[in-house]
């Protein structure tokens, strides 16, 4: 029904879709020829209007004081003990002794890692800070005396999540059209390799190498499925590597990678701890 | 939308590859170009200055946690942005009190008492919207910052809040009749 | 997880120390031939029955009463059993190279809580209405009618979860991973074997593989979220046309195909493949997130029924 003359309740009705301009132009009209004659209307188009018109051009506030340090404080990366894991992933451990030494292993090459200067070879990406001075340890689950490593100078690595600055050298290639098509050749170089590959790196190195110890130990058919699945796992980090070269800002693509890393630790991890048949 | 009182900020792009690869004076550069819009949005939609600066702080870490999903093909301000507007809405100190009322168009019920503003000629000054603000039932009043202060559309609102346009278009004109309500006062 | 190994060694190292209650012990010695076990002890309500086996079958099942009854065979190892009041404790002492069988057969009183670490036992825990841990390396796992928390996990044996009333995290990496009449929150990972999610009413799902195919067929809650990832494996997840859920979706190659209609994200560019793709049901409340890297995914409009009993 076509109204020609609105009441004030029908603009009301009406005015949600007028000041957001979803109105058409014959019920836009309607509401101004009404306000033309009505003071109550016309107030509430006026002052409306104005709101909008401030809210749209209202100053920054700023905080009271410089909220940097507390941001900081919580961007550092945590220390993780290398034997525990997110909760609830991997099997218990029942050879005690063994995953004890293991771990001890697994946390004393990784300090050691991250406090040796980056390896030779690409230039590393502009890094503005220093590693940090505090001592560290990398702590196992198991307290042996005598087996705790630290390290004075190497800053503490979450290899899960977090940024080791240490480590910073050879980050992921900025991806920015700055980065030279150079950096981006077939190479696994330092340079291309993700912060979690980097960060996860080591413990891949030494959890392999308590695998090959392990396989003599176990069972044929089990260790037939983990090189498996290993397999498995290995040829999901290479084409999540690959497509990430080639997409380099791809924030789900650095998931994707991370991802299946993460899947590889976790599963060498279980095999470092499982109950040998001897 | 903001009229900023900074310069405009530079080029971002340096800083947030830099940031993305991990070093934090990087990140903190960012921190200093963009805090004060994102303390702005985030004082202006929970309605309190010290809440605010604490929800930016954790807009900041998590910003610096998600970092590596930061595309680069959308400015980072606008991403940054993005992430507080998640960070206020997911406020877990409200909730529960601000699903309930984006949902459901109830009436305040007076747990913020109504500020009123104080009685000048330039009406719809600058300082009285934010003190207004204040007095506004949280869904209300998230609803018109995001889309009269800070330019969201009513299809984003919706999305962010988990209502409908319409939803949020009814919102919005309630917020801007309370808050003209209080203004004339 | 650490809790178990714990329990454990508490065994071995406290083996005279007196707890409360009195504590009896049994054992069962074989070298060569089977050995008939049948043996009772009392438990109370609410209490724990902790078993560690190297291979054989174990049944674990709830009734009324208020004893623990191991009944079975035991081969080469010894069995030692120790109760206390609140916690019996079964375990083969190995002192052979590949250890021994146990077949038992141990019924408890409903509300028992169940912890068993194994080797290449297949386990079958049912009716115990209380949480139950079990770990194994190749045998199978079976948990039915279970309450609390229900915490699985083997290398590659399957395992198969029905009818909790709360939490459930299954583990494996080659064994498939089957969930039904789930009440509570779910997180399943596998490495290649698949996860199945059936008549679940959760509010948070979360399902995760490398290769294996992950299938999803339960209620979405308006608080809930639910997280599915694949490398390779294939995604398939059965939406009610009645939910109410917002769905991101998103692969690097794999093939989408949904029954609801999708749209990339907004205001992005399509990149490649990569792009995030989005579709709202209903009222959008439940979050809904969908990734792989080359596994296909595939949205089905389910009717209800197919989502309850």
């Amino acid at each position: 029904m076509i109204d020609k003359h609105l009441t004030c309740t029908e603009c009301d009705e009406l005015f949600p879709d007028y000041f957001e301009g979803e109105l058409d132009e014959a019920r836009r009209r309607m509401i101004e020829t009404h306000a033309s004659t009505c003071a109550r209307c016309q107030g509430v188009i006026r002052d409306i209007a104005s709101i909008q018109q401030t809210a749209a051009n209202l100053p920054e506030l700023a905080p009271s004081r410089d909220l940097w340090q507390g941001i900081e404080a919580r961007i550092q990366p945590t220390v993780v003990a290398i034997g525990e894991r997110r909760d609830g992933h991997g099997l218990s451990r029942r050879m005690l002794g063994l995953a004890a030494a293991a771990l001890v292993v697994i946390s004393s090459s990784l300090t050691y890692v991250v406090a040796r200067p980056p390896a030779s070879g690409k230039k590393p990406a502009p890094v503005a800070e220093k590693p940090r001075s505090s001592p560290t340890t990398v702590a196992t689950n198991a307290t042996e005396p005598g087996a705790t490593p630290t390290t004075p100078t190497a800053e503490q690595v979450d290899p899960a999540a977090a940024r080791p600055s240490a480590l910073e050298t050879g980050a992921r290639v900025p991806s920015v059209r700055n980065a030279t098509r150079s950096a981006r050749t077939s190479l696994v170089s330092a340079s291309q390799l993700s912060r979690a590959e980097l960060a996860l790196a080591p413990e891949i190195a030494e959890l392999q190498r308590t695998l090959n110890q392990k396989r003599a130990e176990l069972d044929p058919s089990t260790v037939k499925i983990v090189e498996d699945n290993l397999a498995l796992i290995d040829a999901a980090v290479r084409q999540a590597r690959a497509a990430l070269l080639r997409d380099p800002a791809s924030g789900f693509l650095t998931e994707q990678l991370d991802n299946a890393l993460q899947k590889k630790v976790e599963l060498l991890r279980t095999v470092a701890l499982l109950p040998s048949r001897s | 939308m903001l009229t900023s009182t900074t310069s405009a900020s530079p080029d971002d792009s340096a800083d947030v590859a830099l940031a993305v690869a991990g070093d934090r004076r990087a990140f903190e550069r960012l921190y200093r170009t963009h805090v004060n819009r994102v303390f702005s949005l985030c004082t202006r939609m929970c309605g309190s200055r010290m809440r605010g600066e604490e929800l930016t702080q954790d807009v900041f870490v998590r910003a610096w946690e998600k970092l590596p999903q930061f595309r680069g093909d959308a400015q980072f301000s606008t991403w940054i942005h993005r992430v507080a507007v998640n960070i206020v809405l997911t406020d877990r100190k409200n909730e529960a009190r601000n699903r309930k009322r984006m949902v459901e168009d109830e009436s305040e019920d007076g747990e913020t008492p109504l500020q009123k503003a104080s009685v000048t000629p330039g009406y719809g000054d600058r300082m009285d919207i934010t003190a207004a603000l204040e007095g506004l039932p949280p869904g209300a009043r998230q609803i018109f910052v995001l889309h009269d202060i800070e330019g969201y559309k009513h299809e984003e609102i919706a999305e962010m809040c988990g209502i409908t346009a319409g939803g949020s278009k009814a919102q919005l004109h309630r917020a801007r009749l309370l808050l003209r309500e209080a203004l004339t006062a | 997880m650490r809790k178990s190994i714990a329990m454990r060694w508490a065994l071995a190292i406290a083996g005279t120390a007196a707890l409360t209650g009195a504590t009896s012990t049994a054992r069962a010695q074989s070298f060569d031939s089977p050995q008939r076990v049948d043996t009772t002890v009392s438990l109370e309500r609410g209490g724990t029955v902790s078993i560690s086996v190297w291979s054989g079958h174990v049944n674990v099942t709830g009734g009324s009463g208020s004893n623990v009854r191991i009944r079975g065979t035991v081969e080469r190892d010894a069995m030692e059993v120790r109760a206390r009041s609140s916690n019996v404790t079964i375990s083969m002492e190995s002192e052979y190279r590949h250890g021994g069988r146990a077949d038992l057969e141990i019924s408890v009183p409903e509300g028992t809580s169940v912890v068993i670490e194994g080797y290449s036992a297949p386990y079958v825990i049912q009716g115990v209405k209380a949480s139950v841990k079990a770990e194994t390396l190749s045998g199978t796992i079976r948990v039915s009618d279970a309450g609390g928390k229900v915490s699985v996990g083997s290398v590659s044996g399957d395992i198969k979860v029905t009818d909790v009333d709360g939490d459930v995290r299954a583990e494996s990496v080659s064994g498939t991973i089957t969930m039904s009449g789930i009440d509570g929150d779910i997180e399943g990972e596998s490495v290649s074997g698949g996860v199945s999610i059936n008549r679940a009413k959760s509010r948070s799902v979360r399902a995760e593989t490398v290769s294996g195919e992950i299938a999803y067929r339960g209620t979405f809650d308006p608080s809930g979220t639910y997280t599915f990832k694949s490398h390779s494996g294939r995604l398939l997840l059965g939406m009610p046309a009645d939910a109410g859920a917002s769905v991101t979706m998103q692969t690097f190659s794999g093939n989408v195909d949904s029954d609801f209609p999708v749209t990339l994200e907004s205001g992005r560019q399509r990149l490649g493949h990569e792009s995030r793709m989005e579709f709202k049901v209903g009222n959008g409340r439940s979050r809904v997130v969908v990734e792989t890297f080359s596994g296909d995914i595939k949205i089905q409009r389910s009717t209800t029924s197919d989502n309850r009993e």
